[in-house]
């Protein structure tokens, strides 16, 4: 009898308001975590259905070509700007701390590695997915909310070819060259800045800071960009692609997107510069 | 499913068999019969939300049914994958409710867009083409 009680009062949610509480906790974890693997799962098939319809004819060249402009050749702009930021940045900060250590001959190559290696992949990756994930994700969005989407699908246009893949495909072909870009103008900038304060010419420079960088600290720090270009072109078209809600949803696609490139886009570089070392050593 | 679509004329054009759709727990369509003769006029009345959205995404592919058959000339579309569907799609002319144009090009460009994918029209042709279809509505090209 007292069993049946307390059982009875252990299901009266008003005398036991903790209990109460703490299944609306319960409830609200679970469905975060349904939500969690259910993007995941639905990740996935899109990633298949756009590596698919990618791979097989008929190829949208043009589009691909138009994509490659307003991803790439549009950046230009900003990518050469934040390089050039992180160049001055770079000969401004280390150089202090270089002199404390007498070691300022080595400024050259700290600014040319630190570029090549890390700040310009990551940086050109950053801005790329804050310029490029936003526009997508609003594009795509505000095409999917206006059923545009599915008038391509019913015109026997396949929307993952024609939208995702040009996009996806694009940004991995522009951010390797987008990084070339940043490199290239942090190092010139950190010069300009470098000579401003003692004056050094850009050809001893130059041979100072890149007379010990060999391809393997060039070339897979500058390609794993392409794996930054994947993450961005796949998220934002995805989260485009799945836009309900009409404006305020465009609105939130446009958010999500940049904030999961980048997100995903900081994980994977922790990643790769493991793997980097593992497979190609300095 | 990799079966290559094949129509027969003389099929009829639209024909639907025990048609089930249903998101979550509501059940949208149950079970619906539906054949359309060629030359017929369908008219699908019914309020807001009794799925007659849904049976024409059914129709055109862009949904799929939880069960039941939907064949186009005679060729079932049910279940078949996106790219197998562009045979049939190609035949169907399908006008959504907001017009659903590519707010991106202009509207010459809008009519060019199905030209240049699925015809073999030189580009002296399809500009030729577009402007008698515009002229037809009274506008330029």
């Amino acid at each position: 009898m007292s069993l049946i009680v307390v059982m009875a009062a252990l299901t009266n949610y008003s005398t036991f308001p903790w209990r109460s509480r703490w299944l609306d906790f319960w409830r609200g974890v679970k469905g975060l975590l349904k939500s969690f693997f259910e993007w995941f799962g639905d990740l996935g098939f899109f990633c298949g259905r756009v590596a698919r319809a990618a791979v097989s004819a008929p190829f949208e060249g043009s589009e691909l070509i138009r994509q490659m402009d307003a991803i790439g050749a549009k950046s230009l702009p900003l990518v050469a700007l934040a390089g050039a930021a992180t160049g001055v940045v770079l000969s401004l900060q280390t150089r202090d701390s270089l002199a404390r250590f007498g070691a300022k001959a080595l400024l050259p190559a700290i600014i040319a590695f630190s570029l090549i290696k890390e700040s310009g992949p990551v940086i050109t990756g950053l801005v790329v997915s804050g310029r490029v994930g936003a526009g997508i994700g609003a594009e795509l969005g505000s095409m999917k909310v206006t059923d545009q989407i599915d008038a391509i699908e019913v015109g026997a246009v396949n929307p993952y070819r024609f939208l995702a893949a040009t996009r996806v495909l694009a940004c991995i072909l522009m951010l390797p060259l987008l990084t070339l870009a940043a490199d290239a103008c942090g190092i010139l900038s950190g010069w300009v800045s470098s000579t401003l304060t003692e004056s050094i010419t850009l050809r001893h420079f130059l041979a100072s800071g890149m007379k010990d960088v060999r391809f393997n600290d060039f070339l897979p720090p500058t390609f794993k960009t392409a794996a930054f270009g994947l993450i961005i072109g796949l998220v934002s078209c995805f989260q485009g692609m799945r836009t309900q809600g009409g404006t305020k949803g465009v609105g939130r696609s446009a958010t999500s997107s940049v904030v999961l490139s980048s997100l995903f886009i900081i994980l994977a570089d922790v990643v790769l510069v493991r793997v980097i070392q593992v497979f190609f050593p300095s | 499913m990799a079966n290559n679509p094949k129509l027969i004329e003389s099929a009829p054009p639209i024909a639907a068999q025990r048609l089930c759709k249903s998101f979550g727990e509501h059940i949208v369509l149950n079970g619906i019969d539906l054949a359309v003769a060629r030359n017929e006029t369908l008219v699908v009345l019914g309020r807001s939300g009794t799925g007659k959205s849904v049976l024409l995404k059914l129709i055109v592919g862009l949904q799929q049914p939880n069960s039941g058959s939907i064949r186009i000339h005679g060729q079932e579309i049910a279940g078949v994958e996106m790219d197998e569907l562009s045979t049939v799609r190609k035949k169907i002319g399908f006008l959504f409710q907001q017009a659903a144009l590519y707010d991106s090009m202009t509207v010459g460009d809008n009519v060019e867009f199905s030209l240049l994918r699925h015809t073999k029209l030189s580009e002296g042709e399809r500009k030729t083409r577009v402007g008698e279809l515009l002229a037809g509505v009274g506008m330029d090209g």
